[in-house]
């Protein structure tokens, strides 16, 4: 485990990739590994990319991968895609717009299936940014499909959130859901050729009136990832928000903020383990069995369990 | 920990690749299609990929499976090729399998070189999932 600790820590590709896959099957002889990885974050810039499906978010990363390459930036690419609810199996094909980095040793890129559990995306997406964060990539960036409140989820694990959109989405635009109207720090109109960006632009400016933030006003991007256009200007306001966000007292607050989330999730999730093992027991599936026919109560049920489970733990 | 739950968070997972100058690829889209179907999560990067960039996706996507999909007859460079690669950065656990026009008499080199199993067209897909299932090395 210490030899591949510091394998991680050192860049080495196949144990990046072993501790990605440790931690996204839920393993839980990696934890102590990475509590410790977790004290060599918070160096990297990580930037969430989401909005709807074929404004062409992996292009756009891909360039944005591009220009960070020629400004000297070592780069980490986490791609979300989602499990099939019914066979558990996925198609991860975002890979395929990043293809110009493949050989590439400074450009990590992984793809992440949602494996089904709204928690479980957000745990291995958050532990998948340390991994990366502690191997030593100077800027992470996270991809997801922005239709889903779990993807508004994984953007509490990022500093800058960018909302793609595409011109001609009209009423798309008018339906994306609140919170990642508000939690957008940059928007991007992508395709800006590809149909009438300046109305789009528009749209999004009225939309966001109405909570304009005193200290950072996110700017609306024209881009067209295909050629490049736009991509420099983009980099420069990351990078704007980027010192914006890490003004000492927004950072601070953001990670005190994360690091209690996280601690209430771990918790949780360690709670619910230890009572589904213990619902096995034959006694509490004959009070199943009773609360079934409005015998008893399941806030009864769950009471004892809880007593059950903590005065367990008191020994 | 609870044995059904780690087998829910585990999944198999595959790299379907089509390496050198072909560009049909209907047949490897059909067995992702498959293998997603049997509950594998399935990495498909695309037509025309080197040998280096298949070695080098495998890493960084740490698969149990390489599935390497040919119909140009490019197997008798590229195949050894891939398999070079992989020694080279010393990766030694994962399933190699071939797809596609592969002339019998070739078989038993790719074997002899590494790869598991040769698949030619038409197989049937639950055989190659059986195939996976039955000997794909989860050391995660």
């Amino acid at each position: 485990m210490r030899a591949l600790i510091n394998r991680v820590l050192s860049g080495d590709r196949q144990a990046i990739a072993r501790m990605i896959s440790s931690v996204e099957n839920g393993d839980h002889e990696v934890q102590d590994a990475m509590a410790e990885l977790y004290t060599h974050t918070g160096k990297a810039n990580i930037i969430g990319v989401t909005g709807p499906a074929g404004v062409g978010k992996s292009q756009l990363i891909s360039s944005i991968t591009r220009e960070l390459r020629r400004r000297g930036r070592t780069v980490g690419v986490i791609a979300v895609d989602p499990n099939s609810p019914f066979t558990g199996g996925a198609i991860l094909g975002d890979r395929v717009r990043m293809r110009e980095h493949f050989g590439d040793k400074d450009v990590f890129i992984r793809s992440l299936g949602t494996r089904g559990s709204l928690g479980g995306l957000s745990a291995a997406t958050r532990e998948t940014i340390r991994i990366l964060d502690a191997s030593g990539k100077s800027t992470i960036l996270v991809e997801t499909a922005g239709a889903g409140q779990s993807d508004v989820n994984v953007m509490n694990h990022v500093n800058t959130v960018l909302v793609v959109v595409m011109p001609g989405l009209g009423d798309e635009i008018q339906a994306l859901k609140a919170g990642i109207l508000e939690i957008g720090n940059i928007f991007v109109v992508n395709k800006a050729d590809v149909g009438d960006s300046d109305t789009t632009v528009k749209i999004l400016e009225d939309m966001l009136e109405p909570q304009t933030k005193t200290d950072w006003n996110p700017p609306i991007i024209k881009t067209k990832a295909t050629t490049g256009e736009g991509i420099p200007n983009l980099l420069d306001q990351m990078d704007k928000h980027s010192v914006h966000f890490r003004a000492a007292y927004k950072i601070i607050e953001k990670e005190r903020e994360r690091c209690r989330e996280e601690v209430l999730s771990i918790v949780s999730s360690k709670v619910a383990e230890k009572a589904a093992e213990a619902l096995l027991d034959s006694r509490y599936s004959k009070l199943i069995d009773k609360a079934a026919v409005r015998d008893t109560s399941p806030v009864i049920i769950a009471e004892k369990l809880l007593r059950s489970i903590l005065q367990k733990d008191r020994k | 920990m609870d044995a059904s739950k780690e087998k829910k968070s585990k999944k198999i997972r595959v790299l379907i690749a089509k390496p050198g100058l072909n560009g049909h690829d209907r047949g490897a889209k059909v067995i992702a299609r498959a293998l997603r179907d049997a509950g594998m999560e399935v990495i498909y990067t695309g037509i025309r990929q080197t040998p280096k960039h298949i070695v080098e996706t495998a890493i960084q996507e740490d698969v149990d499976v390489i599935g390497v999909s040919s119909l140009s007859g490019a197997h008798d460079k590229l195949m050894p090729r891939i398999m070079e690669l992989l020694l080279q950065d010393n990766v030694r656990d994962k399933l190699v399998l071939a797809g596609g026009i592969v002339p019998a008499q070739d078989i038993p080199i790719l074997e002899k070189i590494g790869v598991s199993k040769v698949f030619g067209p038409g197989t049937p897909t639950y055989e190659i999932v059986n195939f996976i299932r039955d000997n794909v090395r989860i050391h995660k």
